[in-house]
């Protein structure tokens, strides 16, 4: 009974109603899709840099990450190899070798990691082969030796494809070391702080220039199933390789996981200022709604509704019109996203920023199902707060006095 | 008959060319490049300079002492101003270090800060260590003769070896016929695009030799920009050991 009242005295005066149903809708809808979007861009930069950049795993020589210097080699790499290969839970994996260096053309120099690499084994790990924007990924057999630089590398060497780079770095017993190679490709992902500061060589290239002969592997970088648990897969790496650090893509990039956390903080923050904010646009209304029906709500006392049913009435009229607001902004945002969740909405003007903050210019807008129900709840508590004060006005009505009002 | 004919010809253009002489019968491109790096390094010398920094808005001096042996060892001590001095360039082979007496530190350049401009100038760390790479990485050829400041120069072309790690694509050098002095260089990138020049003039006598006395430095990309090295004072052939460029002595000398 009680229900249907309710219901029915929201529709009765229609314009204001509706005003508080479509600033519940707008409100919803659009912080609903700026979290979608700052969920989107945050996943997108999770997925780019373990695809890109670090994998889910990566094993070094403990010292090698404290000086990234190419003496800091892993002792045993063939014994990792085979028990990478015998293990069904990983993907892929591979054997880089690191040095720090200088990359410099004619017009400049820059500092650089120089990542010496099997371009078989990279492909299955990273993704950069996808990334080139020019030339090609190491498929070439020419005398002077291949490096695969990035489109922001090259554009402040003023290098191209088939252009000269000479490489300097510090071989193993100190010494200065140098190499001459040609740009075979170009790349660029949407890290532009990554794509700066790293070259591609054949591992047996750096090898070469560091010393002679002899194998370097200063990193192994690996991928996992998609359901792998990460950190089982990571104790039972540090109990075969004891003498190894052993470290997940979150404890390699704990910046990205602090930007993960702090987003879904934003996103909650977000929604909780704007629903206070509609929450004293609710209250407003239903003061007014109680001004407006004082005879109303006398006479109903009259004859003889207890105080209870009249709170309740109150209260359910203040939830029915934000849980319609809610509904119409969440099947909006429902929407929008589906919609600009298939092409993506992209920011190409500003792609260069976005990609400085190694975020990529074009995003896909997620959200997660359960935010919605989240929301809802959410939506509910704030409604029943918002009619507190109102129900406690129409509590307080004197039923002989509220008859005899002439507004 | 044909070879009479070939001997005639010959010795009408060498009389065409003035002063060619002696030098351009016997001396291979290799030997030019060769005399010229030795003029200016002899065994070993001692020298006081002044770098004038030249930018579009501000120019800077800074003095300074050198001492050198061969093109292996340099050591250079800043003296004015106030600001860096005391500081310290050692370069030994290919290695560099730099001493900091203002936080005591002494820093060894890493390869991927070589290519760092060098006290703020056109020169780069990396520019300093390989000064003098022109006679073994690169193959020489003359391309002809040319009169610059005054004096009759080869013009002779050095194309990096192909596997040497050199970053330009070509260099052009001037250097006198008579003295073997490196009066103007021209580097080029590979699509032939002029970078840098280098300009000596004001030749002076130095001890037992003369020397052009100031070297000037312009990068083609940045106008406005320019670096200047006038040396004042340098002796040669003075009694330097390989112990005197130490780590030790970077901190000590003044």
């Amino acid at each position: 009974m009680i229900w249907s009242i309710a219901w029915r005295n929201v529709w009765r005066n229609k314009l204001r109603s509706m005003v508080v149903i479509l600033a519940t809708a707008i409100g919803l809808y659009g912080s609903l899709f700026m979290v979608a979007l700052m969920n989107g861009m945050t996943q997108q930069k999770v997925d780019a840099t373990i695809e890109n950049e670090i994998s889910d795993m990566q094993l070094h020589n403990p010292k090698f990450l404290e000086d990234e210097s190419i003496e800091y080699a892993i002792a045993d790499p063939g014994s990792i190899s085979s028990f990478l290969e015998s293990n069904d839970d990983v993907e892929s994996f591979c054997l880089r070798s690191i040095a720090t260096g200088m990359a410099s053309t004619a017009h400049s120099g820059n500092g650089v990691m120089i990542n010496g690499i099997d371009p078989a084994k990279e492909r299955q790990v990273t993704a950069i082969h996808d990334k080139l924007t020019e030339g090609t990924y190491f498929e070439k057999a020419s005398r002077i030796p291949s490096i695969v630089i990035s489109y922001k590398l090259s554009e402040h060497l003023k290098s191209g494809v088939g252009k000269k780079i000479v490489l300097t770095t510090a071989a193993l017993d100190g010494e200065t070391a140098q190499g001459l190679y040609r740009v075979e490709g170009i790349f660029r992902t949407s890290n532009t702080a990554f794509d700066e500061m790293n070259v591609f060589i054949l591992t047996g290239q750096l090898e070469n220039m560091v010393a002679q002969d002899s194998t370097i592997v200063s990193e192994v970088a690996i991928r996992y199933q998609k359901d792998i648990d990460i950190n089982q897969a990571k104790a039972a790496l540090e109990s075969e390789f004891p003498g190894l650090s052993v470290l997940t893509w979150k404890e390699l990039a704990p910046t990205l996981m602090a930007i993960v956390g702090m987003m879904d903080q934003f996103g909650f923050i977000l929604i909780m200022i704007i629903l206070l904010a509609l929450t004293f646009g609710i209250v407003n209304v239903m003061l007014m709604v109680i001004i407006e029906r004082t005879r109303e709500l006398g006479m109903l006392m009259a004859i003889g509704m207890n105080r209870g049913r009249v709170f309740r009435m109150i209260m359910l009229e203040t939830i029915f019109m934000s849980i319609t607001g809610a509904v119409i902004g969440v099947a909006l945002s429902v929407t929008t996203i589906a919609l600009t969740r298939r092409n993506g909405i992209n920011f190409a003007a500003w792609s260069e920023g976005f990609e400085a903050l190694g975020y990529n210019a074009h995003v896909f807008p997620v959200i997660e199902t359960t935010f919605y129900f989240f929301l809802g709840i959410i939506v509910i508590i704030g409604a029943m707060l918002a009619s507190i004060w109102p129900a406690r006005k129409a509590l307080k009505l004197q039923p002989a006095v509220a008859v005899r009002d002439e507004t | 008959m044909k070879i009479t004919t070939t001997i005639i010809i010959l010795a009408l253009v060498f009389a065409a060319i003035p002063g060619s002489q002696v030098y351009s019968q016997e001396l291979t491109a290799t030997e030019i490049i060769q005399k010229a790096t030795d003029k200016v390094n002899g065994k070993s010398s001692i020298g006081v300079m002044k770098m004038t920094v030249v930018r579009p808005s501000w120019s800077r001096e800074v003095s300074m002492k050198s001492w050198s042996m061969g093109d292996e060892y340099y050591l250079i001590l800043i003296t004015d101003p106030v600001k860096d001095k005391g500081q310290t360039f050692l370069k030994r082979e290919t290695d560099m270090w730099n001493w900091m007496p203002s936080i005591s530190k002494m820093i060894k350049i890493p390869p991927s800060m070589m290519s760092q401009s060098w006290m703020g100038s056109d020169f780069t760390n990396d520019d300093l260590v390989k000064m003098n790479s022109y006679v073994n990485q690169y193959t020489h050829q003359i391309l002809g003769e040319e009169v610059v400041e005054g004096l009759n120069c080869y013009k002779l072309e050095l194309i990096p070896k192909p596997d040497a790690p050199v970053v330009w694509g070509k260099v052009l050098a001037w250097i006198s016929k008579e003295e073997f002095y490196q009066l103007k260089l021209e580097f080029y990138d590979e699509d032939d695009v002029l970078i840098n020049r280098q300009e000596s003039s004001d030749i002076r006598q130095f001890s037992d030799r003369k020397l052009p006395a100031k070297m000037v430095m312009t990068p083609i990309d940045d106008p406005g920009n320019q670096t200047i090295i006038e040396i004042t004072e340098n002796d040669f052939n003075v009694d330097i050991k390989e112990s005197f460029f130490s780590q030790q002595n970077m901190k000590k000398i003044r």
